[in-house]
């Protein structure tokens, strides 16, 4: 049985893949990534519960496919836990003047390192650990969003070409799946058939090994079909410079990172990561093994660049108006709970990211085929 | 196209040659036969011709084979892509993609293929496997037959002059595999395709072929003529084994070519021949009992009220097309899909109140795939697991001999054949003597011994008062041991009756002796038997 | 015809890593110590950083988890794509893809342990196929099963990488007591699941280091910048026993067991597929 809605995507001229209604996966990743960057830029909790709430109203728009459904106990589960990180944060220590009241409490032995829990419980706690929550709670709903909303297929096909082998091998993955369970279906009927009475838990061993092995089987096959259709990995890649160019990314982009905590946050640090990450990207593009070619390439459209604008917008936003000191996006409850400030541009920054919400548009579906 | 000089190979793990100074060759636009019992080496010799073996699979060899060209010591399999392609048994398992297109492209993305020119050869390759409505689906909701087109299409994408196929059919069911067969022939046809195609389901493609490679299981391989072999070689299809023992000559190979044969003997004669299994004895009480049996899959019907009582002693053949309820009844007969509405006795037991593993005492189900069954790790621990969990009487060599697998006995079930594997699979399930044997799709794939030999047995059991019933599409084989033919067509049962009657006279469910000869005729040995009788 | 007979070995035409020339082989293990430095400095960076002067006036870290995933992500790239640099054979990329999703597909089920099988999976497959295809198993498997489970989040490349290091620590154990406990496969067993136990403590603590900063704010479990090492460390201990090592010790008592129950079946079935397909490689 069809586990999701068969994507059918109509042939455009040109051989772009025009999937109807759904985002680029690359616009997903940017808005993931935006989201993501906002939400961890700034503790003031009005902008990020304008977060929470951009992120659930796209959650909610994207969630109505057959794996957003799937989703939806795991990103409950995580709100939950988002929730349950308040009174965790708020019994292990209170601090400061404003206290609100007195729960009893405990002390843990010496190994525990004394933790007290419990005790005067304070606003300035609670209004910080509720900051925490939401952006928690929001990334959650960030990642629901995105996890419901994406391909897999589209979304490994957009690997440089220094992991285009890798990638190969997981997409092989995700094509083993219906296979495996399929096999361990008819494994475990054929264990019934022959009177083996355990079932459940303690069958899984037993129905587990089997699985495995008829997969493993297969997969010889499917390792000489890959050799008789032309896979061979090319020659070895001996080149130097992409190396090089991967150990000095890298450098940069620790020394970027640690640096941006030892002097402060300053534009010198964010330029050596910006400079880092770059060269990391330049070597993954130009490493790998041989040049292939693509049937179709995803097309990038109009509402793919509105999307990846809203994103680096939103984070651009957040982030000057830290470094301005504006609008207390780095708010801090201590040393006394005041009511946060706000500026117009930081609640802009997250209304944008509700942007995928609108242009977002179902994929036609398909019939559910089934074999 | 090829040349074969002096070839020898041995597989690293194993002690005897594979394969012993082979020498042929084969021009282009050939279409051959390769041919042997299963585990004979017929794979091997396929995989030589695209340097899997030795590359792939590692192990000693010998002389020289030239494809396209190429050299196959110089070359790996993959610079040999282009020139040959190799379609393997499993669908499944070759796939690499997520849509059709995709993987048409597979090969050609390897290699660097020109976007504009990529695009025209799948558009060519979805037109000459005719699969172009599939273009945008996904592999998992593709048949087995479709598939394996997919993978002949993807293969085709590479433009290779030479096209493998290592019994292409042998997962499918015999309308898909019959598809794939005339497709396949009409490649050669058209395109002037070198094939070479290992096979056992020859009544559709030997008058086609030009040769036959006869690989015989001692290393050699011999190269002949198709109608001297199908003289000789037990692997023939009905037709000309009626040929060869009436001494028709030039041997008939296919129904069309053996009509003026027929004429001249007779046709239509003897409408009550001497059967050569007597399927006549006395009916026993029934032993599975249907009742109004209804059994549904969310919005579609698989089986509709079915009534249906089925007798011991007897073989009783399921046909129909595919998703008629043929697969569904055997099941709800096992007790893994309970009826929906309708009542289901067997042997006594209430099927819908019993569960499987508790029925498994008395019922044994064969699934269509032998792997679907097996998971031990030796051929003797798989037929030791089914007698300790079935609690039947019966022992391991007895049932290593019934199914001739004494050599195999300490063998891993992966390790053997195919042939043999079918075997392991009937040993392992119907082990210990079960009194209702429920057989799917049995032969599917199925080498001419092993077929034999399950007829033998399943006549052996039926003799000693087992109830059968398998399910097949394979006419030939009903034609041979059904004593009974049930028809299902959307999941309710729309013929009912001896299987003589039944499969003679009808267009689609008459064998090919019976197409040929008419009257009450389904087997070469019922002609035979009757020219006997009347003594001429 | 013996004159002209090719032998050919059972092993894969190439293997995964070619002997390379000495200014490559550098490059490359100058790539891979720096991947080390900055994966080991990504996931330690909130004791690495309280050792530093607090000279600045950072109030709080709360984008350093951020910050140090960017670093995470760029140096397990890097790390994936070294081990694969000299290509793949097609044997190599297919049992990769069987043995992920495997590994994958226990995660996803809510087994009693707490996805156990996952750790089972990529412990005893390291151990068999060796460190590189250890890690990439591992952290195939953990990236394959964040669709599944909606794990596509800022956490992913902390999970991964760490589940990476489960496949090729096996691995290291796998060269290092394979060969010298041939024939003791109790002894073996026993080794295999005290490891597998160690590791389902060990993966909660270190996945859950890069968010400890950003999540704790109590007065003796939190981290603030420039404390001292030993202070974060005791803080740390406090929270982790705290938050997460009563299902992490449920999850190592799964994996022990699992380990003692299906461990060697399992470890037949991947050698012998190993011996056969001959795929080992290092």
């Amino acid at each position: 049985m069809a586990t999701r809605a068969a994507t059918v995507e109509r042939t455009g001229a040109g051989g772009a893949r025009m999937t109807a209604g759904s985002l680029h996966p690359g616009a997903w990743l940017a808005w993931l990534a935006g989201g993501c960057v906002a939400v961890f830029l700034t503790s003031n909790p009005l902008y990020l519960s304008l977060g929470l709430l951009a992120a659930i109203g796209v959650y909610a728009a994207v969630r109505d496919t057959a794996k957003g459904r799937a989703l939806t106990p795991f990103v409950a589960l995580g709100l939950g836990l988002a929730a349950l990180s308040v009174p965790f944060n708020v019994l292990t220590g209170s601090s400061g003047p404003s206290l609100l009241f007195t729960a009893p409490s405990l002390t843990f032995p010496g190994w525990l390192g004394n933790v007290t829990l419990g005790g005067p419980v304070t606003g300035e706690a609670l209004v910080t650990a509720t900051g925490r929550a939401l952006s928690i709670a929001a990334l959650v709903a960030l990642a629901g969003a995105f996890n419901a909303s994406i391909d897999h297929f589209r979304l490994l096909r957009m690997t440089p070409r220094a992991l285009s082998q890798l990638m190969l091998s997981l997409t092989v993955a995700i094509v083993v799946v219906p296979q495996s369970l399929a096999q361990a279906k008819a494994v475990s009927e054929a264990q019934r058939l022959r009177g083996r009475r355990s079932r459940g838990l303690r069958a899984l061993p037993g129905l587990l090994l089997p699985t495995l092995h008829g997969a493993l089987e297969r997969s010889v096959q499917r390792a000489e079909s890959l050799d008789a259709r032309g896979f061979g990995g090319g020659r070895p890649d001996t080149s130097v410079p992409p190396a090089l160019a991967g150990v000095a990314g890298l450098g940069l982009c620790s020394w970027g990172a640690f640096g941006h905590y030892y002097y402060g946050a300053s534009w010198l640090s964010i330029a050596a990561l910006a400079a880092g990450a770059s060269l990391v990207a330049l070597a993954l593009l130009q490493g790998g093994p041989r040049q292939t070619s693509r049937l179709r390439r995803d097309v990038w459209s109009a509402r793919d660049g509105l999307v990846v604008a809203a994103a680096v917008v939103s984070v651009a936003l957040v982030a000057g108006l830290r470094l301005a000191g504006a609008g207390d996006a780095a708010y801090l409850a201590y040393p006394d709970v005041v009511a946060p400030g706000f500026h117009a541009a930081g609640a802009l920054a997250f209304v944008l990211l509700m942007l995928p919400a609108l242009l977002h548009a179902p994929d036609v579906a398909g019939s559910e085929h089934k074999r | 196209m090829i040349d074969v000089r002096g070839l020898g190979f041995q597989y690293a793990s194993s002690a005897r040659q594979a394969l012993e100074d082979v020498t042929f060759s084969c021009g282009a636009g050939e279409l051959v036969l390769v041919a042997g019992p299963s585990g004979g080496g017929k794979s091997t010799l396929l995989r030589c011709l695209n340097g899997l073996v030795p590359h792939f699979h590692g192990g000693t060899f010998a002389g020289e084979v030239v494809t396209g060209g190429l050299d196959t010591r110089s070359h790996q399999p993959r610079d040999m892509a282009g020139v040959v392609g190799m379609v393997f048994q499993d669908p499944e398992s070759q796939m690499v993609a997520e849509t059709v297109e995709d993987e048409l492209a597979f090969g050609m993305e390897l290699a660097g293929t020109e976007p504009l020119t990529m695009r025209k050869r799948v558009e060519e390759a979805l037109d000459l496997l005719r699969i172009e409505p599939l273009r945008a689906r996904r592999l998992e909701s593709l048949s087995g037959g479709e598939l394996q087109r997919v993978a002949i299409a993807a293969v085709l994408t590479m433009q290779p002059r030479v096209l493998l196929l290592d019994e292409p059919t042998s997962q499918l069911d015999p309308q898909a595999a019959e598809e794939l067969l005339t497709t396949v022939r009409r490649l050669n046809d058209d395109l002037g395709l070198t094939v070479l195609i290992a096979e056992h389901r020859l009544e559709r493609v030997v008058q086609y072929a030009d040769r036959l490679l006869y690989v015989a299981g001692d290393g050699s391989v011999e190269e002949m003529d198709v109608r001297d072999a199908m003289g000789s070689l037990p692997i023939a299809p009905p037709v000309a084994r009626l040929g060869r023992a009436l001494g028709w000559s030039p041997l008939p190979l296919s129904v069309r070519e053996g009509r003026p044969f027929a004429e001249a003997y007779g046709r239509g004669n003897g409408n009550a021949p001497l059967t050569v299994h007597s399927g006549s004895t006395p009916r026993g009480k029934a032993t599975v009992r249907l009742a109004g049996v209804g059994v549904r899959f969310g919005e579609i019907a698989a089986l509709r009220d079915v009534t249906l009582d089925v007798f011991p002693g007897e073989i009783t053949v399921l046909m129909g097309r595919n998703g008629a309820g043929k697969t569904t009844l055997l099941r709800t007969l096992a007790g893994l899909t309970p009826p929906d509405s309708g009542t289901v006795s067997v042997l006594g037991r209430d099927v819908g109140a019993t569960a499987t593993e508790l029925l498994a005492d008395d019922v044994a189900l064969v699934p269509q795939r032998p792997e679907d069954a097996l998971y031990k790790q030796t051929v003797a621990e798989e037929i030791g697991e089914t007698l300790r969990g079935t609690g039947r009487e019966g022992s391991i060599d007895e049932a290593l001999e019934e199914w001739h697998l004494e050599p195999l006995r300490d063998a891993h079930p992966a390790d053997v054949s195919a042939g043999e594997r079918q075997r392991v699979a009937l040993a392992a399930m119907l082990a210990g003597r079960p009194r209702l044997l429920l057989l799917d799709e049995p032969t599917r794939g199925m080498d001419y011994e092993t077929k034999e030999l399950l007829v033998a047995n399943l006549r052996s059991r039926c003799g000693e008062g087992a109830t059968v019933l398998l399910a097949s599409h394979d006419v030939e084989l009903a034609g041979r041991c059904g004593d009974r033919v049930v028809l299902l067509a959307g999941g309710e049962v729309a013929v009912d009756g001896p299987a003589r009657e039944v499969l003679s006279e009808s267009l689609t469910f008459s064998t090919q002796v019976n197409k040929l000869m008419g009257g009450r005729y389904l087997t070469p040995e019922d002609v035979l038997a009757r020219r006997e009788r009347l003594g001429t | 015809m013996a004159s002209d007979a090719m032998a050919l070995s059972d092993r894969p035409a190439r293997p995964l890593v070619a002997g390379r020339q000495w200014p490559a082989a550098i490059a490359s293990g100058l790539l891979l110590t720096a991947v080390c430095a900055a994966g080991v400095a990504a996931y330690a960076y909130p004791f690495l950083l309280s050792s530093l002067p607090a000279t600045t006036a950072t109030p709080r870290a709360g984008d350093a988890p951020l910050v140090f995933g960017l670093v995470l992500t760029l140096a397990l790239l890097l790390f994936v794509a070294e081990l694969t640099r000299a290509g793949m054979n097609a044997k190599v990329v297919s049992l990769l893809a069987v043995v992920t999703v495997a590994a994958a597909a226990l995660r996803v089920p809510a087994l009693p342990a707490g996805a156990t099988g996952f750790f089972f999976m990529v412990i005893v497959a390291g151990y068999v196929f060796g460190p590189r295809l250890g890690f990439l198993i591992g952290s195939g498997a953990m990236f394959i099963s964040a669709f599944a489970v909606g794990g596509f989040g800022p956490w992913l490349p902390f999970q991964v990488f760490a589940a990476g290091w489960i496949g090729m620590t096996s691995g290291w154990l796998g060269a290092a007591i394979e060969k010298p406990l041939r024939g003791r496969r109790r002894t073996e067993l026993w080794l295999l699941a005290a490891f597998a136990g160690l590791w389902g403590m060990l993966f909660g603590a270190i996945t859950n280091l890069w968010f400890w900063p950003y999540v704790a704010q109590g007065d003796s479990v939190s981290w603030r910048p420039g404390m001292d090492l030993a202070e974060a460390v005791q803080h740390y201990w406090s929270f982790y026993l705290l938050t997460s090592a009563g299902w992490d010790a449920w999850r190592a008592i799964g994996n022990v067991a699992l380990v003692l129950v299906a461990g060697r079946p399992a470890l037949d079935l991947l050698r012998r597929y190993r011996d056969r397909f001959s795929v080992r490689i290092d």
